[in-house]
């Protein structure tokens, strides 16, 4: 089944895919088989378990199942203060 | 309560907010952008957010930090966009009725908000590179 996500790209993410964001159909059931074809996509050369998926504001597990107009980030390690 | 700020911090207003007749400690932390890192001169730093997480992971910090220690009153604020070395890029305040608990409590929050808070920063150096920290 295809779905519509709308991904936002921060930080090193947004300097790797050039765009902070992106809409894409994608048949990835789930956030961890979203990564992997965005991963593909822009030759990412990080493993998805460096960054925390977040799926319409709320940080989730990487089995989440990903539904039609999620609002999908990846975060990458934090660096504040 | 947590914020994001896009102009410079300013301390002194934020120590006016606190009002807490109860609180006998409040510590403040004051994170400050150094200019040299990794062996390199820093000329700017630049933090970006996500403001709807980050505000939500400081929430679920607080309640944490909140079964341990009886923490009084909180406030933090952290900077976003470009800061230039001596800014203050956190401004964290912690208030509870001991001094003890308080100087814990505000080191806890402070490792937690560093390492959970999604806030990125990028630093710039005099020889025209530029790095992420904590990059993957």
């Amino acid at each position: 089944m295809k779905r519509t996500v709308h991904i936002h790209y921060v930080a090193m993410l947004r300097d790797r895919t050039g765009s902070s964001q992106e809409s894409i159909t994608t048949v990835a059931a789930n956030v961890r088989q979203l990564y992997s074809e965005i991963a593909g996509k822009y030759e990412f050369p990080w493993p998805h378990d460096a960054f925390r998926p977040a799926i319409n504001d709320t940080i989730q597990p990487w089995t989440s199942a990903i539904e039609d107009n999620d609002r999908v980030l990846f975060l990458p390690p934090s660096s504040g203060g | 309560m947590f914020n994001l700020a896009d102009h410079p911090i300013d301390s002194e207003q934020l120590r006016n907010e606190f009002s807490a007749h109860t609180a006998g400690a409040l510590v403040v932390f004051e994170g400050i952008v150094r200019d040299f890192s990794h062996g390199k001169k820093v000329v700017r730093l630049e933090y970006e957010a996500t403001p709807a997480l980050a505000n939500a992971e400081y929430e679920l910090i607080v309640q944490e930090v909140a079964r341990q220690y009886p923490l009084i009153w909180t406030r933090c604020v952290h900077r976003i966009g470009v800061v230039d070395p001596g800014g203050i890029a956190i401004w964290l305040g912690v208030a509870t009725a001991h001094r003890a608990e308080a100087f814990d409590a505000c080191r806890q929050m402070i490792d937690q908000i560093k390492a959970r808070v999604p806030i990125w920063k990028k630093e710039y150096y005099d020889d025209g590179e530029s790095e992420w920290i904590n990059s993957p």
